[in-house]
């Protein structure tokens, strides 16, 4: 009796254990799977189609088949129902139009048995994961056409103001009758906006610039080109070597804009405390003055660019100041010749005598 | 020089017609409501150029909406709304309220000057029916219609000059710049009986 109550006994205990691995493995199984349609979710969060695609591969290893189900969404609702078999047909069809046509569709076909209920769960988990995608995809592209039909009002608020804008000021510009208006007319547009006083303040520069061709070419004095560069590497703070000078009865004012925006620009590549060091050898010819500058700062960047009007390197820069220098030097028929030698900024201009 | 109050948030916009109307008007310009209701306290508005959408309800005309009640209940000055909100019921809305008004951006400049002129014609118009002690005063619902509306004031004004002449028919004509066949036209138009004494 005893021996076929241990009988029972171990039957029953090994039984337990055996039904414990099982759910155990079948468990496990689940959470596998499970894992992998979350990795792929993740992975291709935004394209569905490849997403069903590698989920129906995965069911099919496990041996989920012959389940179909049938998702669609419309404006109003998200639906999704276990179809027959006889819509495969269509259903195939409308996969590969999936969400663009407003439908989803998850073709799988499952086995009878053990794992009917464990692979239920699956199908029902990744159904879920599915109507979440879609319904999160929804919700993105109504919350992106607000946004769009936001951005549209504005842009048309601010496309009338700007219409509205140039058709006063052409009627403005239209009603300038005498130099007193047009002073008038440049004050208010300078006190305007910060960016239309900073566009008005360029074209005055450059308008200032050309201006400067009416000049008289004729000046008594004579100036020495190295008190320039002293003048003005002292008011940098440049360390500068000059090598020879000249006497030249070139207008000073045109002195003054080449020597002034050249060194302004030198001195700008200064980086905290760093010393930029330069060299001036000034040279008389034949029928030229020759003057050439040497700097220990940063290279040019873009030479063929240099002198274009508003081209500018500098993150507060107008892009004025080079295109002074050649319009003066233009205006005197001489040359500027800009490179990098050894590395280093040279810029070497030449000057009728 | 009348006083036009500009109101609108483009400031470069606002500075060109500043710059367009500054030569007729004493210009004051606002960017938001706070700005124009500070102007409407201070200053004595004859023309209002008003924008609807003003920060922070850009798309809306609510802010434009409360500066143009302020300055028709506290200063009865003419509202020219000059807007880029072309919704029929603002539209409606405003000019029930009373804007003398109401015209789409963007405009072309004579067109918002002759809109300007009229309104100042008005406006002398007014001043002038004022110091001649001739007081009109009519109560018209616009939501029956612009030719009735135009009847019964024109009635009133008729009404006005004739008790002030005394039904005098030669020197009414003489006051409202009119003939006196018109006059008599009107008379009978309106059915308008002369009060025994």
């Amino acid at each position: 009796m005893i021996d076929n109550l241990f009988i029972l006994f171990l039957v029953v205990g090994l039984t337990s254990i055996g039904v414990i691995y099982y759910f155990n493995y079948l468990l496990k199984h689940v959470i596998q799977v499970l894992m992998q349609l979350t990795t792929i979710q993740s992975e291709k969060f935004d394209d569905i189609e490849e997403f069903i695609f590698n989920a129906k591969r995965i069911l099919k290893d496990i041996g989920v088949e012959n389940i179909l189900y049938e998702l669609s969404y419309s404006d109003k609702e998200l639906l999704h129902t276990e179809v027959s078999n006889t819509s495969f047909a269509k259903v195939e069809k409308q996969i590969n139009d999936n969400l663009v046509k407003g439908k989803v569709c998850l073709e799988v076909k499952t086995n009878r048995g053990e794992k009917m209920i464990i692979n239920s769960i699956i199908l029902n988990i990744l159904v879920m994961q599915i109507l979440n995608f879609i319904h999160t995809k929804i919700r993105i592209i109504n919350e992106n056409f607000i946004q769009i039909a936001k951005m549209q009002t504005y842009m048309a608020h601010d496309l009338k103001n700007i219409l509205q804008f140039f058709q006063v000021m052409q009627y403005n510009v239209d009603n300038i009758k005498s130099d007193e208006e047009k002073s008038r007319f440049i004050e208010f547009l300078q006190n305007s906006t910060e960016p239309i006083n900073q566009k008005v303040n360029k074209i005055l520069t450059i308008l200032k610039t050309n201006s400067l061709m009416t000049f008289e070419k004729h000046v008594s004095k004579s100036n020495s080109f190295a008190s320039f560069f002293e003048q003005y590497a002292k008011r940098y703070s440049l360390k500068c070597s000059i090598e020879g000078d000249v006497m030249t009865d070139i207008n000073p004012n045109y002195l003054q804009t080449i020597i002034n925006n050249i060194l302004e620009n030198i001195a700008d590549k200064k980086v905290l405390d760093t010393e930029i060091e330069m060299h001036v050898i000034i040279e008389k010819r034949e029928d030229t003055l020759s003057i050439e500058i040497r700097d220990s700062g940063t290279p040019f960047v873009n030479i063929q660019k240099l002198g274009e009007p508003f081209y500018t390197t500098k993150q507060e820069g107008t892009g004025i100041g080079f295109y002074q220098v050649y319009t003066v030097i233009r205006l005197l028929n001489g040359t500027m010749k800009c490179e990098n030698r050894d590395n280093k900024p040279s810029i070497l201009i030449t000057l009728p005598k | 020089m009348k006083t036009l109050l500009l109101v609108d948030d483009d400031t470069a916009l606002r500075s060109q017609f500043a710059f367009a109307l500054g030569g007729n008007y004493r210009v004051v310009e606002a960017g938001s409501r706070e700005q124009a209701y500070k102007i409407i306290e201070e200053e004595s508005i004859a023309i209002a150029l008003v924008d609807l959408g003003l920060p922070p309800y850009e798309n809306s005309d609510r802010e434009g909406q409360s500066i143009i009640s302020k300055l028709l209940f506290e200063q009865n000055s003419k509202v020219i709304v000059l807007t880029g909100q072309d919704s029929p019921t603002y539209a409606q809305e405003l000019i029930e309220l009373g804007v003398f008004d109401y015209l789409l951006k963007p405009i072309e400049i004579p067109t918002l000057l002759s809109a300007l002129q009229r309104a100042n014609f008005f406006i002398e118009n007014e001043k002038k029916r004022k110091d001649e002690n001739i007081q009109l005063s009519f109560s018209v619902d616009p939501k029956s219609g612009l030719k009735a509306s135009s009847e019964e004031a024109q009635k009133q004004l008729l009404l006005s000059i004739l008790n002030k002449t005394n039904f005098n028919i030669y020197q009414s004509a003489k006051l409202l710049n009119s003939s006196r066949e018109n006059i008599y036209y009107f008379i009978k138009k309106f059915h308008i009986e002369r009060p025994l004494d």
